[in-house]
């Protein structure tokens, strides 16, 4: 990795043992997968309900000649938009380049950012980015250097975080310092109003839309791909291609539902916690290893449903909004918006069900569906109980850190309303781990490697698990 | 035409020939077919718990999403394709799985010490603490395995991808990755001492 490059810097910010910091995992990516990932975030700006700044690298000012067309519309919606590359032949005579909120910055050759790919997208309402650094020839190794330019390999990471945007913002303003000092003064002012307007609006945009816009053109991508594949292209080299698309359409939900966690200061674990739970549930009740990978991936995945906001962690005996709603008379299943999104990606069909029924009640009073019994899906039912208990759990360290028996009193809680709530059988398994929990057992809670995001999804992951009863 | 096997019981022995049998989606749970022949057999969607199938040739087996947790010490399983099968805790101590295909294979806690993995493809692979001890993975595809807790003591590793793979908490002492792309790996909390790391590609990961 290159010294001094953006990328380099902010892992060594985040290098474990910075206090506040998490380290940061970088996955690959191909060019193909990161035209797709851009072009989808930075469109998002034209629907952005306030005006971002924009700071990219592109590397080399031909790859911004290719795209300043689609940045005059984009600078019409923005603040400001800061261009850095390596300038090449007409890089700043581009009518985009004239714009008055546009600012280009020519990168000396030898500056380790013209190695860099970055977007970085900062609004009060909306904020995304992709941090990449391109492969030296070196690095390729014995699988040789690329032949195809859709090929060439990067790596680094994206997100929706905030927080983690604005610290990469302004590693990029102090970049910018010396090139042009009054440059970056006025971003400097650009990135606190931000800051501040963000802290005082809270509104911000959809990220279901912006996640479904992703997977929609990544999705786009994949169909190019096999849509070219008639030329004499290794499968092989298809298939690479292919697999980080997917791989980036799962990592989509994944981020979006890393938001949920991180914005809940109680209980910021909960994603991986009620994942690996739910994976040692399934492991007693000897389910076999596709529908424990299900199991884990909807856990992971079950803090896209909404209901999970609208509720406060200290409220937990009713976890969900429709628990609270008398009419039982709903004419059809509530959308429930979360699973709506990954109905956008039909390999995970099965994991949106799953998440859309966790609100189930045993007893057949629950929402959306009514479902009574083992007409609920058993990951729904699993997940359900685990996202209860975990809650509990969570109260029960943040009320008493020093009392060794969080488990047992969050295993009471759930067993008060078991026969009308809950699967008897889960409570009894549950009550098998707990007991385990009490003579020692310990399971190691994992967050999950969020750039492997593909491996979690196998087929069983698109089944269908209503079409076939009635 | 094949007599069913299940009608059958007598033909599944120890030392069996049942050379491209189909044998998709039974149950053989607890067999004894020790150094039996299957060469070329279909075993997709079987269930071969507590198995005995040590010394048998399985040769270009399939055993897509089957469920072998079994005893397969010492098995020819070469250029067999285990796809999404369900290999946890099983024993492949001394096992050859030469170019076999283990593409998101359960494989947590399997015995692999002193098994021949060379060319496999094990991409998104769960091997979740399973014992790699002596293992040789030269060339093999690890693309985004998980390998955590994995030990690795002593592995060959050379030349192998392992893009993305996770790697946390393995114990990878005097293992050999010379020429390997550990590109965007994680190697949170590994042990690497001694490990010979020429040639590799450490680049994106947590530790380098």
């Amino acid at each position: 990795m290159l010294e001094g490059s953006i990328l380099y810097q902010l892992k060594v910010a985040h290098q474990p043992g910075q206090v506040g910091k998490r380290p940061l995992n970088f996955g690959v990516y191909y060019k193909n997968t990161l035209v797709a990932l851009c072009h989808a975030l930075e469109d998002c700006i034209l629907e952005c309900q306030s005006q971002p700044l924009v700071i990219t690298a592109f590397q080399r000012g031909k790859w911004y000649l290719e795209e300043a067309d689609r940045y005059a519309d984009l600078a019409a919606r923005s603040q400001q938009v800061v261009i850095m590359a390596a300038p090449d032949a007409g890089f700043t005579e581009h009518p985009t380049s004239q714009r008055e909120n546009v600012e280009l910055v020519s990168l000396r050759a030898d500056d380790p950012v013209a190695q860099e790919w970055h977007l970085m997208i900062l609004a009060p309402t909306y904020a995304a980015m992709v941090l990449c650094q391109e492969l030296m020839s070196e690095d390729y190794g014995v699988q040789g250097l690329p032949t195809q330019d859709l090929e060439r390999k990067f790596y680094g990471f994206w997100t929706f975080e905030s927080n983690l945007v604005q610290e990469t913002i302004e590693l990029a303003i102090a970049h910018i310092e010396p090139y042009n000092p009054s440059l970056a003064a006025k971003l400097k002012t650009q990135v606190q109003q931000i800051a501040q307007a963000q802290t005082q609006t809270q509104v911000r945009d959809d990220l279901g839309m912006i996640v479904s816009r992703v997977v929609d053109y990544l999705q786009s991508s994949q169909l190019d791909l096999n849509g070219n594949s008639t030329q004499h292209q290794a499968d092989a080299y298809l298939a690479s291609l292919d697999t980080n698309l997917i791989a980036n359409e799962v990592q989509a939900f994944l981020r979006m539902a890393q938001l949920t966690d991180q914005a809940d200061q109680l209980n910021p674990n909960a994603a991986a916690e009620v994942a690996t739970l739910a994976e040692a549930i399934g492991q007693l009740l000897n389910l076999p290893v596709w529908q424990l990978n299900r199991l884990r991936l909807a856990g992971l995945l079950h803090r896209l449903a909404p209901l999970q906001q609208s509720q406060t962690v200290l409220t937990a005996s009713t976890f969900g909004r429709y628990a609270d709603d008398d009419s039982n008379t709903a004419p059809s299943c509530p959308l429930i918006p979360g699973a709506q999104v990954l109905r956008t990606m039909p390999q995970l069909r099965a994991i949106a069900t799953i998440i859309t029924h966790l609100t189930e009640h045993w007893s057949g009073s629950g929402q959306p569906g009514n479902l009574a019994g083992d007409a609920i899906p058993l990951e729904s039912r699993i997940l359900g109980l685990l996202i209860e208990f975990q809650q509990h759990l969570a109260i029960a360290r943040q009320q008493h850190p020093d009392r060794p028996d969080h488990a047992i009193t969050a295993l009471a809680a759930c067993q008060q309303d078991s026969s009308d709530r809950w699967d008897p059988k889960l409570i009894e398994t549950l009550a098998l781990l707990v007991g385990g929990f009490q003579q020692g057992l310990q399971l190691p809670v994992n967050s999950p490697k969020i750039s492997a995001g593909l491996w979690m999804i196998d087929s069983h992951c698109a089944d269908d698990l209503y079409e076939v009863t009635p | 035409m094949t007599e069913p096997l299940l009608t059958n019981p007598t033909k599944l022995l120890p030392g069996a020939a049942l050379e491209e049998e189909d044998l998709s989606g039974q149950n053989l749970h607890g067999v004894n077919l020790a150094g039996a022949r299957l060469i070329g057999a279909d075993l997709s969607r079987s269930t071969l718990t507590g198995a005995s199938l040590d010394g048998a040739n399985l040769a270009s087996c399939q055993f897509i999403a089957a469920d072998v947790r079994a005893n397969l010490m010492g098995a020819n399983l070469m250029q067999a394709d285990l796809s999404e099968a369900d290999l946890r805790g099983a024993n492949l101590r001394g096992a050859n799985l030469m170019r076999s295909r283990l593409h998101q294979t359960a494989l947590a806690g399997a015995f692999l010490s002193g098994a021949n993995l060379m060319g496999g493809n094990l991409q998104g692979a769960d091997l979740r603490g399973a014992d790699l001890r002596g293992a040789n993975l030269s060339g093999a595809n690890l693309q985004g395995a998980n390998l955590m807790q994995a030990d690795l003591q002593g592995a060959i590793v050379t030349e192998a991808n392992l893009e993305e793979a996770n790697l946390q908490g393995a114990n990878l002492a005097g293992a050999n990755f010379a020429g390997a792309s550990l590109l965007c790996a994680e190697l949170e909390y590994s042990n690497l001492d001694g490990a010979n790391l020429a040639g590799a590609c450490l680049v994106g990961t947590v530790k380098a």
